[in-house]
């Protein structure tokens, strides 16, 4: 987006590590609701259909922790380095302006 | 229904219900089992233990799959009739309390005195 | 009916979570700069859109 406007409408503070972390935790959201929902189907079609869904959304999971660990979004081996960035982006979000 | 677990009557089809009982929990457990893989899966890293733990997940999701085919076939599960499904509970619920009210240990089972002293005296 | 009541509602959860993913994928791939996570959001936004078909025809079919 153009600096100036994003500076205007305070859409600076919705970088890419921030929409890639809600695409993280939704997918992980999403696998988790759907081990719950092939759990209680019992007809082979739904079955089937959310099983495949499972798997698309555990690829999904996969490609986005890969994206974040390689931008160094998301410090899976290096707990130090990933509280360090926690903290940094707690501050983020607690300095940023209320609009 | 009756309160003396020694009158021969509530042997009667004990294996029947054996059975369905053990499938239910066997169910439960699958069931629990697909739940805490995939939980898992949204934890790990390392793409040997992501392969893992997904072979382990398809294989969980086709037991859970089996066990309750067997378990529709056999009319122990009926999750296409709530009101047979509603019999069976009614059943089950009935059986377990008439277990809870029986009489199971009708002599004393205090066992204050079979010690001279606590353990930690020793 | 040829599914089970607590299958449909099942089926009626997952979609409602996935309507409101595919809402945000699409939204917020606007937002971002970097090339490789908006194709990564445009594969997610392809893959909700083909799911939530999958759960229209269900639902639809469930329907009385």
């Amino acid at each position: 987006m153009n600096p100036i406007i994003e500076t205007l409408t305070g859409m600076d503070a919705l970088s890419d590590q921030v929409v890639a972390m809600d695409l993280l935790i939704s997918a992980k959201s999403g696998i988790r609701n759907y081990a719950m929902a092939v759990t209680e189907a019992g007809t082979p079609e739904i079955k089937e259909m959310l099983t495949r869904h499972l798997v698309e959304a555990l690829d999904m999971h996969e490609q986005i922790s890969t994206y974040m660990t390689e931008k160094g979004w998301y410090h899976a081996w290096d707990t130090n380095e990933q509280i360090s960035l926690d903290l940094n982006n707690i501050n983020t979000a607690l300095n940023l302006p209320t609009l | 229904m009756n309160n003396d677990y020694l009158d021969p009557i509530n042997s009667l089809h004990v294996p029947e219900l054996a059975d369905t009982t053990f499938a239910m929990d066997l169910l439960l457990r699958a069931k629990e089992g697909v739940r805490n893989i995939a939980v898992a899966l949204t934890e790990s890293a390392s793409p040997d233990v992501r392969t893992l733990l997904r072979n382990q997940l398809m294989q969980g999701i086709a037991m859970h799959q089996e066990i309750t085919e067997l378990m529709i076939n056999k009319k122990w599960f009926h999750p296409y009739e709530l009101s047979e499904q509603y019999k069976l509970d009614q059943l089950s619920a009935n059986n377990t309390l008439m277990i809870g009210k029986m009489n199971l240990f009708p002599v004393e089972t205090n066992r204050k005195g079979m010690f001279d002293r606590t353990p930690d005296d020793h | 009916m040829k599914y089970a009541l607590h299958e449909v509602l099942e089926v009626h959860e997952m979609a409602a979570f996935k309507t409101t993913c595919l809402t945000k994928s699409k939204t917020m791939k606007g937002l971002v700069t970097d090339q490789l996570l908006k194709d990564i959001m445009q594969q997610d936004i392809d893959i909700s859109t083909r799911q939530l078909q999958e759960y229209a025809s269900i639902l639809s079919n469930a329907k009385q």
